[in-house]
């Protein structure tokens, strides 16, 4: 997968929200987002997967334009956010009614996403009762189980505690390795540069190609 | 991607709420405030007349100082409006995010909240029509599918010899406030992808309101007025007011998909 972001500009409200970007994304890479609240790191992530649309510019995928194209990316895995599931289901409940939107995979897969994020895929509490943390594992791993070839994942770490950071951390590098083209925003800059090969780092809209010693 | 498996997901998510159980206490009223109109001892409400006068509305008005609220009607109207308020931007924030990602197209999408909609003013009718039901059996009403003309005579102020026929009685008592319904839920929806969802709320009553004002069949609320309907007195056609909700409903789904097909998908505060 190829995603050729061609001097996108977006305004919401009058607002500059990113300004004239011009990047390049490939598969098979981690793409770190940084950048100050409010500098355009989850506008970004909505660009790239469909959720806004340039007011300038425009977003290539595979060589087919996004918002005329086709309106969403075909494999794509997204966690912007807070995660929302329905909250009078269980989490396995939640992904097996997100699977079957797609049917690409079956409860195996499933179990086994909600394994790998640290959660008993047999845990019968709903939704409404897990803690932040469950929650944020719950969203990962909802963008992963169906093993899509671009994955957005915005403030994965949060309210993660240390094993839980390390867990997820493996796994982005997983789906990674596996060839997935993987973006991730993140505060924890020492998280970041750890995991990711090329950083970008974002403010006022505008996006620079950080350098990395 | 199957269409039906998104409509699954709205049927799931937007149907199969606990705030639907209000319907029944907001007819309940309806029903309450028709029988406390005094019929002769002989005639009680019907389960048909309960259902006309909670489509009921008020004449047209000869003057505009003769106007008084119907609170049972309104309550139907703007509760059903209300009750389909956030469903399409909570789905489109939360839950449902992860859904439309998994769309092929937004259309489809909104096309599938369209359908819920329709759905939701469905089961909004049945439980009317189940609780006008309930009412009368309970309170010795007869349960034809027709009205009662000496009942007919005190619940909408109009004296016929012969009964409506069922095809009629369905028609103006169910067939055209669902559709009425249906189309203001639905225009209610659009303009919650143009303004804010309590402002496309004030817009869609204030229409209802308006067409109690005036009676005239562009008024799409005067679909939802039984006594506006020239089979009970009424100067309206029926056949117009259906075609005239109808053309709001299919204008609300088109001018939504057009819109939705554009518009930035956001957070609310956003």
């Amino acid at each position: 997968m190829k995603i050729e972001i061609q001097n996108a500009t977006k305004y919401i409200k009058k607002s500059l929200i990113l300004n004239h970007v011009d990047i390049q994304l490939e598969s098979g890479k981690i793409y770190g987002l940084q950048g100050p609240n409010g500098g355009g790191k989850t506008m970004l992530m909505r660009l790239i997967c469909g959720l806004i649309r340039p007011t300038d510019g425009q977003v290539m995928i595979d060589g087919k334009r996004l918002g005329k194209d086709m309106d969403f990316p075909d494999s794509l895995g997204l966690m912007i956010e807070n995660p929302a599931f329905l909250p009078n289901y269980t989490g396995f409940e939640n992904l097996s009614l997100l699977a079957r939107l797609r049917q690409r995979i079956g409860p195996e897969q499933i179990r086994t996403a909600l394994a790998d994020v640290g959660l008993a895929p047999d845990d019968k509490r709903k939704f409404r009762k897990y803690s932040l943390g469950m929650k944020q594992r719950l969203g990962i791993a909802s963008a992963i189980m169906e093993q899509p070839e671009l994955i957005l994942l915005d403030e994965p770490t949060n309210a993660l505690d240390d094993s839980g950071v390390e867990q997820i951390c493996q796994l982005i590098r997983r789906e990674r390795d596996r060839g997935a083209l993987v973006v991730i925003a993140c505060h924890d800059a020492p998280i970041l540069e750890k995991l990711s090969d090329e950083i970008f780092y974002i403010h006022d809209g505008i996006v620079e190609r950080k350098v990395r010693l | 991607m199957s269409w039906f498996k998104l409509l699954r997901h709205d049927i799931r998510a937007g149907l199969f709420r606990r705030r639907y159980l209000v319907v029944p206490f907001i007819f309940v009223l309806s029903c309450i405030f028709c029988a406390l109109r005094r019929f002769p001892e002989t005639a009680a409400a019907g389960w048909m007349d309960l259902v006309l006068f909670s489509f009921k509305g008020i004449h047209p008005l000869q003057r505009p100082e003769d106007f008084e609220l119907p609170i049972s009607w309104f309550v139907i109207m703007a509760g059903s409006l209300y009750l389909q308020l956030d469903y399409l931007l909570e789905d489109l924030t939360e839950a449902g995010q992860q859904v439309i990602v998994r769309t092929v197209s937004r259309r489809s999408w909104f096309l599938s909240k369209c359908v819920w909609n329709l759905l939701s003013c469905c089961l909004i009718m049945a439980l009317g029509l189940i609780t006008a039901l309930v009412f009368a059996l309970m309170t010795g009403g007869s349960i034809s599918l027709s009205n009662t003309p000496e009942v007919t005579i005190y619940s909408l102020d109009w004296y016929m010899e012969a009964p409506l026929t069922v095809a009629q009685t369905l028609w103006i008592g169910v067939g055209l406030p669902l559709l009425t319904i249906t189309a203001f839920t639905q225009l209610q929806m659009t303009l919650c992808l143009l303004c804010k969802p309590i402002l496309s709320f004030l817009i869609s009553t204030s229409l209802l309101v308006a067409s109690l004002l005036l009676s005239t069949p562009w008024l799409p609320g005067n679909g939802a007025q039984t006594v506006r309907s020239s089979l009970l007195g009424g100067t309206l056609e029926p056949l117009i007011l259906t075609a005239v909700c109808g053309g709001l409903l299919v204008t609300g789904v088109v001018v939504g998909m057009i819109r939705f097909h554009r518009m930035d998908l956001l957070r609310y505060e956003e």
